[in-house]
């Protein structure tokens, strides 16, 4: 039987009374197999810890069995302490100024993210970097930080990094290739300039911008190309549209009363989405850390009416960060975007050349009239925010909608590009493949990205390319273009490089390294001065040149220091720029209908690997995506209907077939995804990444046309074949248990202590056996605020690059064997078709009456004075009883040798935490060396630790800020304060475990006018023997 | 005798010292907060001053460490005594130093410092001792707000010493 049938025979079984989830809330699921609870579900789950956990299968007698206990205790190494390998002291022999041995030292600096600048603050360790987290005075992300960057520090120590110039695949030196540009460079001085051609991908760099226009006036003849595969042409159309002129939009968040998306993720796909987050959950968090102390003043607070939040509404294609924390939701094709916001913008007074258009189907009138008088009687503080791929008459509307809504100056402002030099990729890179055809390019430089595997398979790249004279590309790993060219040459890491970038509003970072680089890479400000002919300026000469122009002499200098020190350039934000509206629609063709066997096909970029840039990551690669928790893998998303509809289950293979291209992919049905469309994610199927990245995933950008851009349609037809993809969702199964807490922000006004009941109030007031223990001095504890995580699993990639966690592969994780200290569990709430979507970081939860501690033979977890539950590596012997007992599933064991790995990835750990090897349990520490760091200094200095001097990783990277740790006995703090608030609960709080991590219940605020979304005041889905015998598999 | 070392700072070419006191790669050891505790040089590595080529004078096993961790007040001494060696504890200053309390009597449950107490009339401290068969008085029983210089070297409460966290991460 397949899912669909299994679901629809739970959907029509009558529901019974006996329920046993609390009232007012309706069954929370993970999947689908464990809604439709597929036997082959109950043994995936029955099996999650390996085989001959539950019984014993042999006819083993005691003898036997102690004689082959006996046998591998002798092996298991208790020998003793042996003498330990001698090890040597090396001092420096003039040393440098600042560096002292085991204390870090922190660089700000900026990294590229699509070629704008995320500040980041990196941690040095003896002149090594080993940590990158955000920089709080930069504007793009205000000391948070998103996966990327926190997977950046891996992207460095690659040991697939090209190490030399390579020359038609033999070795050479970075002196030769200068040698024959020199040569070409006389050339082009004597023909000014003729076939060269410059390939980069977006540069908001002012130097480098400065030095290609410099170039490009000495070389009349010479061409500048930019190409970016996930790139804002259809965002600087609509500019140009609404404006006549090219602009960058900004919104402000952090005003917004009222947002409307329009099939647009602003949480996670913009250059400014860190900072969107974080605006975002300014006007989203119900409890204010400056709260009232008292549980009763905290309630009194909830029920004066003070608390207000914004109201999201998000009308999208398929499952984002954004529509997951929305109110409102509802699934729409994407070209059916279009017309809802023809019909948004009529009702608002904007005219639009088609009136009185139908509707979509699915939305209702009611619904849009809600919205719309919701978006009206809020002008001024509304928003609405086009989806960046939809095409330019969206961005259009938008642009007249927000003039509408008197948004503009509040919660819109328009600033001049960013980018040195907006240009159409698509038509920048077409002519330039027409140029190589004709024969027309001689030497041709490719800076950074990888042309060959990210241009549009009609354009035909790979094969232009190699008729190019001259190919010179300067990346990373020697990839798919780099293959194709007669020089790579290996590019310097922004950790590595001097250079410069501005941020999405503007805002100039000096990047400054923060090593020498490994391998001895150059950057492209390198390059392009050698082709001006220049001598042998390095980059940190050219910035520094560019910038003592810039400022004049007078006091360049310390400008230059403030500027590295702060990670920021003051003043250099773009000021709003006052722009005419000047849009008329004009009428829309009808799009052409859907074929049968057809599906509208949305191309997006990943969430972990971004256009591909990232699939030798092996961090991102196991970073389960925030929605799918799918690993190491993309996928043909879909809705049930729609896989219905083609006869495919999840895994199945089906053939996407654009006009005469076609790529297979394997299929996973996402809830709320909407029917009739299927969104895939580039970024994989590479055949040269690396030893992570290569032959992961199947290649979407085969399909990928210049003609259809990144929204088009496809005939599907399955392939016949299977491709078993893994997901954690499943993994560490919480039994169905309700666990995350929601309610409406009306009925926490109203009711502020009924949101939270019984045990699961924090703390509870059941007896124990157990002596109460007092906690003189520091009392750690965490409270997650679920009311804005959005999902975006930034903490789980900072745990990892903080506490040294290995990576296991795909087998591994397949098996449950996944190391992440710190999962994001995601759970859907109410209909198949459009459920509510809820996250919770899931950690340690460092229960004051831990089960683990105490069934541990050789007492290896412990619990510290301080609150903290121990983890002591070396004395664990490996019995996994602790993660057995944990009803949290938040201990994690190796299994293999997960850490034996390339020398250079051993200058990447963290030099705090111990590297753990096989046979070890492993868990979060609430990063307690962080706390240790912190009480010494303290100490040292003869005070209390201060209120928030310990910042675990998780909390620091949070672009929300949903979590916060500190002490609980500390009263002013703020972890105290949150805590008092009525949403705080225990997860599982029944079990009298005392956790001292709590939880905030999530609170939305949905338009009492509209129905309620479909998670609230159903129904409970199915029997109530889901809750309490869950089984399955996939 | 020095001649290696003049070497090294003329070629650039650094020393490789064979490392005496090695502890395993999985324990955390912090000098500075000893240091600044008062644990001298001398309690750990021994009599340097004395040894024409380095060796361990302790084992450096855990166990030798809790034992200090555990009853810290008798291993330690005032801060500017840490460097001396052949230290002879002056029973006047070490019954007084190093008292650890469940409070502190100079810092409020609020983290705020109180202002220590100037009471002229108060009598000298530890009087009693002083006499030759006087037993070992509780150091923790004995305020630090009587013993001003010694404030500073106050420990926190004896168990986070040891907390299998303090040194294992």
């Amino acid at each position: 039987m397949t899912n669909a049938d299994h679901l629809r025979e739970r959907e029509e079984a009558p529901v019974s009374d006996a329920a046993v989830v609390p009232q007012g809330t309706a069954t929370q699921w993970r999947s689908l197999d464990q809604l439709a609870d597929t036997p082959e579900f109950r043994e995936f789950l029955h099996r999650e810890f390996p085989q001959q956990a539950s019984e014993w299968l042999e006819n083993l007698d005691r003898r036997d069995f102690l004689r082959l206990m006996g046998a591998s205790f002798a092996l298991a190494g208790m020998t003793g302490c042996l003498e330990q390998p001698p090890e040597k002291i090396v001092p420096y022999v003039r040393g440098p100024e600042e560096i002292v041995p085991g204390k870090p030292l922190f660089y700000a600096t900026a990294m590229p993210q699509r070629g704008y600048g995320f500040g980041i603050l990196v941690e040095s360790h003896m002149g090594r970097p080993t940590r990158i987290d955000g920089n709080d005075k930069h504007p793009a992300n205000l000391g948070s930080s998103n996966a990327y960057a926190q997977a950046a520090i891996l992207g460095m120590y690659d040991p697939d990094r090209t190490r030399t110039v390579i020359h038609r695949g033999n070795i050479s030196t970075w002196d030769r290739l200068f040698g024959a540009l020199a040569t070409e460079v006389e050339d082009l001085k004597a023909t000014k300039g003729r076939g060269l051609r410059i390939l980069t991908e977006t540069v908001t760099s002012p130097t480098l911008a400065a030095q290609l226009s410099a170039l490009l006036e000495e070389f009349p003849e010479a061409k500048w190309h930019q190409y970016e595969p996930v790139n804002r042409q259809n965002a600087y159309s609509g500019a140009e549209l609404a404006f006549g002129e090219i602009v960058d939009t900004i919104y402000h968040f952090d005003k917004a009363d009222v947002i409307l998306t329009l099939d647009g993720d602003f949480l996670s796909d913009y250059p400014a989405s860190v900072r969107y987050s974080r605006d975002f959950s300014n006007r989203r968090r119900v409890v204010q850390a400056e709260s009232p102390q008292s549980g009763d003043e905290a309630q009194a607070a909830a029920r004066s009416g003070e608390v207000s939040m914004c109201r999201l509404y998000a009308v999208e294609s398929a499952p984002t960060l954004a529509g997951a924390i929305a109110d409102h939701r509802i699934p729409l094709r994407p070209s059916q975007i279009e017309t809802l916001a023809r019909a948004v913008a009529e009702r608002l007074g904007v005219k639009v050349a088609t009136s009185g258009t139908d509707l979509p189907k699915g939305v209702s009138a009611e619904w849009l009239d809600a919205v719309v008088n919701d978006l009206k009687s809020h002008a001024g503080a509304a928003v609405v925010v086009p989806g960046e791929q939809q095409p330019p008459v969206v961005h259009a509307l938008a642009h007249a909608i927000n003039a509408a809504l008197d948004a503009v100056g509040n919660t819109v402002t328009y600033i001049a590009p960013v980018e040195a030099r907006p240009t159409n990729s698509i038509e920048s890179l077409r002519e330039l493949v027409d140029e190589m055809n004709a024969g027309e390019v001689g030497l041709l430089v490719i800076l950074g990205g990888n042309p060959v595997y990210t241009a549009p398979a009609d354009l035909k790249f790979g094969e232009a390319l190699l008729k190019a004279r001259m190919r010179v590309h300067l990346s990373d790993y020697q990839d798919e273009t780099s293959f194709l060219c007669d020089w790579h040459a290996p590019a310097a890491h922004f950790l590595e490089s001097w250079g410069d970038l501005r941020a999405f509003d503007g805002t100039v970072t000096i990047m400054q390294p923060m090593i020498a680089p490994l391998y001895r890479g150059r950057t492209a400000y390198e390059l392009i001065d050698r082709l001006r002919g220049g001598g042998n300026s390095s980059a940190y000469e050219l910035i520094q040149e560019y910038w003592t122009k810039q400022w004049g002499d007078a006091d360049a200098a310390s400008r230059w220091n403030r500027a590295l020190h702060d990670g920021v350039v003051a003043d250099t934000a773009f000021p709003p720029k006052t722009v005419q509206l000047s849009w008329e629609d004009k009428p829309a063709a009808a799009p052409p209908a859907v074929g049968s066997s057809e599906v509208e096909v949305s191309i997006r970029p990943d969430p972990s690997v971004w256009d591909g840039r990232y699939a030798n990551n092996a961090w991102l690669q196991e970073l389960p995506r925030p929605l799918t928790k799918l690993v190491w893998d993309n996928a043909v998303h879909m809705s049930l209907a729609t896989a219905e509809r083609f006869g495919v289950q999840n895994s199945d293979v089906v053939e996407l077939r654009v006009g005469d291209r076609s790529v297979k992919g394997p299929v996973w049905i996402t809830p709320g995804h909407a029917d009739g469309c299927v969104t895939v994610t580039l970024g994989y199927g590479r055949t040269r990444a690396g030893e992570v990245g290569t032959q992961v995933g199947f290649n979407v950008y085969q399909i990928l046309t210049a003609e259809h851009g990144s929204l088009t349609r496809a005939e599907v037809a399955p392939a016949g074949a299977r491709q078993k993809l893994v997901t954690t969702q499943d993994h560490w199964s919480m039994e169905g248990r309700e666990l995350v807490s929601t309610t409406t922000l009306k009925e926490f006004q109203s009711a502020p202590d009924s949101v939270v009941e019984g045990p699961r109030k924090h703390p509870n007031e059941l007896p124990t056996l157990y002596p109460e223990y007092e906690y003189d001095g520091n009392a750690w504890g965490m409270v997650i605020d679920q009311s804005v995580c959005i999902g975006c699993s930034a903490c789980v990639v900072a745990c990892q690059s903080e506490n040294n966690i290995p990576v296991v592969g795909r087998t591994q994780v397949g098996l449950g064997r996944e190391m992440h200290w710190l999962r994001i569990d995601r759970y859907y709430q109410g209909e198949i078709d459009n459920p509510e979507t809820l996250f919770q970081p899931v950690l340690c939860q460092h229960c004051e009456k831990a089960p683990c501690e105490l069934v541990c033979p050789v007492a290896a977890t412990t619990h510290s004075s301080e609150g903290l539950n121990e983890m002591t590596y070396n004395r664990c012997v490996g019995t996994r009883y602790c993660s057995n007992n944990c009803p949290y599933k938040v201990r994690r064991f190796n299994y293999l040798d997960y850490q034996n790995d390339a020398p250079s990835l051993e200058l990447m750990r963290n030099p705090d935490v111990t590297v753990r090897s096989r046979g070890v349990m492993e868990k979060c520490t609430y990063c307690v060396q962080r706390i240790s760091a912190a009480r010494i200094e303290a100490k040292k200095e003869d005070r209390p630790v201060r209120d928030g001097e310990v910042v675990t990783a998780c909390q620091a990277a949070c672009p929300t800020q949903a979590i916060v740790f500190g002490n609980l006995n500390d009263q002013q703090s703020r972890v105290r304060k949150l805590k008092n608030s009525p949403l705080n609960y225990s997860l599982l709080g029944e079990l009298n475990t005392q956790p001292r991590t709590t939880y905030l219940a999530r609170v939305s605020h949905p338009n009492e006018t509209l129905a309620p979304p479909s998670g609230q005041d159903l129904p409970q889905l199915g029997e109530p023997d889901i809750l309490t015998n869950l089984g399955g598999g996939q | 005798m020095l001649e290696p070392v003049r070497e090294s700072f003329r070629t650039g070419k650094p020393l490789e010292w064979t490392r005496v006191h090695d502890l395993p790669d999985f324990v955390y050891f912090d000098h500075s907060i000893h240091v600044a505790k008062g644990v001298a040089c001398e309690s750990c590595h021994g009599r340097v001053d004395k040894m024409p080529l380095m060796h361990k004078a302790f084992s450096l096993h855990m166990e030798w460490c809790l034992d200090c961790h555990r009853n810290p007040e008798k291993h330690i001494r005032p801060r500017e005594d840490v460097f001396t060696f052949g230290y002879v504890a002056d029973h006047k200053q070490d019954l007084g130093a190093h008292v650890f309390g469940q409070e502190r009597a100079d810092v409020a449950t609020d983290g705020n410092a109180i202002p220590p107490k100037t009471d002229d009339k108060s009598p000298e401290p530890h009087a009693d001792v002083h006499k030759a068969d006087a037993p070992h008085p509780h150091h923790y029983l004995l305020p630090t707000h009587d013993v001003p210089e010694m404030k500073r070297l106050t420990l926190p409460v004896p168990n986070q010493l040891m907390n299998c966290s303090t040194c294992h991460r």
